[in-house]
């Protein structure tokens, strides 16, 4: 559960610090994540809406 | 395609009127000053700082550690740059960076996502944003960067509207310390009106200015502002002292020139706002590209009079000792008449360990007309062939 906190943090963060937007590579780049978790964690900041995506 | 995150934080900024603002700022700008793209990058470099862009910790740490680097690894870094390019259009994607490390040279493709049609007024905006990044990197990296615009096509690629640039990076005048330059508190560049000379006298008639008599030539400077006559002297002998031993520049009124112009046919007469007579064509903007870069460090507003006063000294102190120590080096060899054994690459080489600098190929072809022109040194065309193609590879 401290896990899901701490990378569900420094994504949104990570998504705030770079306004003119990040891709999911980006985010696992600077995270140091894989892809697939920065979907998961994406998902649930979507859900929370705090982020937004835009192709 | 991209997919892009942004922070619900952020959407308290209107973007889309702020985009419509700027486009509709930008087509009326053109229309009102046409064909002056120079004016767009000098615009960019104006609102420079006061642009914030959005790097994180790492990025920002990343570029300032590139100072340290060598000319190639700061343009292939560079790269990564460009994809903070669409911060105004934000429909412009980069679709694909090719960096030319030999030459220089970064060529960038957009892909406009709305699928726009394409229209030349992008070109004025790559010309404002070119003058951003230009300003912002060398603030960062502590160089002068030039960015020029090489081409510009539009295409289409994959169905969707393709904007190609080209960019020549110019890396001159490196950031470095010489023993014999004195430090700010030796110089009493206080009795000098310096808001007198940056308001009457043009950064390009600067420039030209400085060229010409570096180079030994005779210059009469036409002004009919008694009032700078005196204050434009002391300029010129402060900011050549201890460094070239220049005639200095004759400063008349148009009147007397034009009743005493026999006496004047060997000088290169400048005006206020440009070239007024060169016969031999000695002067251009292409001429004077470093002089140029070091001018227009004095004429910044982000610095004090007293610091950008000493700044255009040291880089004219900077010229001269380099140019001193390449003829000094350059008559040695003339002298022992090993002309057939000389490798130029040596000198250069041993020339740069010297002064612990590579030297961009601007600024070795400024000191080689100073070495001929100034020190009077003659260098064999076999060399300077050389040379250029030293530092082109």
């Amino acid at each position: 559960m401290g896990r899901e906190i701490d990378y569900k943090k420094k994504i949104y963060e990570c998504i705030v610090e770079n306004s003119f937007g990040l891709t999911v590579t980006d985010i696992a780049d600077k995270v140091e994540i894989s892809r697939t978790t920065v979907y998961k964690y994406l998902a649930l900041l979507e859900d929370e809406e705090v982020i937004y995506k835009k192709k | 395609m991209y997919t892009l995150y942004f922070s619900q934080e952020e959407s308290n900024l209107n973007k889309e009127v702020i985009m419509s603002v700027f486009k509709g700022l930008l087509v009326n700008l053109k229309a009102a000053i046409p064909n002056k793209e120079d004016l767009f990058q000098e615009f960019g470099r104006k609102i420079a700082d006061s642009t914030k862009i959005p790097f994180s910790r790492e990025d920002l740490d990343l570029l300032k550690n590139l100072k340290y680097e060598s000319d190639e690894t700061i343009i292939e870094s560079i790269g990564n740059y460009f994809r903070y390019f669409n911060i105004i259009h934000d429909t412009l994607i980069v679709s694909d960076v090719d960096i030319d490390k030999k030459n220089k040279k970064v060529v960038i493709t957009f892909i406009d996502s709305d699928k726009h049609e394409i229209s030349n007024d992008y070109l004025y905006y790559f010309y404002l944003i070119s003058g951003l990044i230009e300003k912002k990197l060398s603030d960062i990296l502590s160089r002068e960067i030039k960015l020029d615009i090489l081409e510009y096509n539009t295409f289409d690629l994959d169905e969707n509207c393709s904007i190609k640039i080209s960019f020549d990076f110019e890396l001159l005048l490196p950031q470095i310390d010489i023993e014999g330059i004195p430090s700010d508190d030796n110089l009493d560049s206080d009795i000098l009106d310096v808001d007198l000379i940056k308001e009457y006298l043009n950064p390009l008639v600067l420039a030209y200015i400085i060229h010409a008599v570096i180079l030994n030539k005779k210059v009469l400077i036409l002004t009919d502002k008694n009032f700078l006559h005196n204050p434009l002297l002391s300029f010129f002998e402060f900011i050549f002292r201890d460094s070239f031993e220049i005639e200095f520049p004759r400063i008349v009124s148009n009147a007397f020139y034009q009743k005493n112009k026999n006496f004047f046919k060997n000088h290169i007469v400048i005006g206020e706002s440009g070239i007024f007579n060169d016969k031999d064509h000695f002067l251009s903007k292409k001429q004077v590209k470093v002089e140029s870069v070091i001018v227009r460090k004095f004429y910044g507003e982000y610095q004090s009079n007293k610091s950008s006063l000493n700044a255009l000294r040291s880089q004219i102190k900077k010229a001269f000792l380099f140019s001193e120590e390449l003829a000094e080096e350059l008559k040695k060899i003339i002298e022992n008449k090993n002309l057939k054994e000389v490798d130029s690459k040596m000198i250069f080489n041993g020339f740069e360990s010297t002064f612990k600098v590579k030297l961009s190929i601007q600024y070795i072809n400024f000191l080689v007309e100073i070495v001929e022109n100034y020190f009077k040194v003659e260098i064999p065309v076999v060399w300077k062939l050389f040379i250029y193609r030293l530092y082109l590879v």
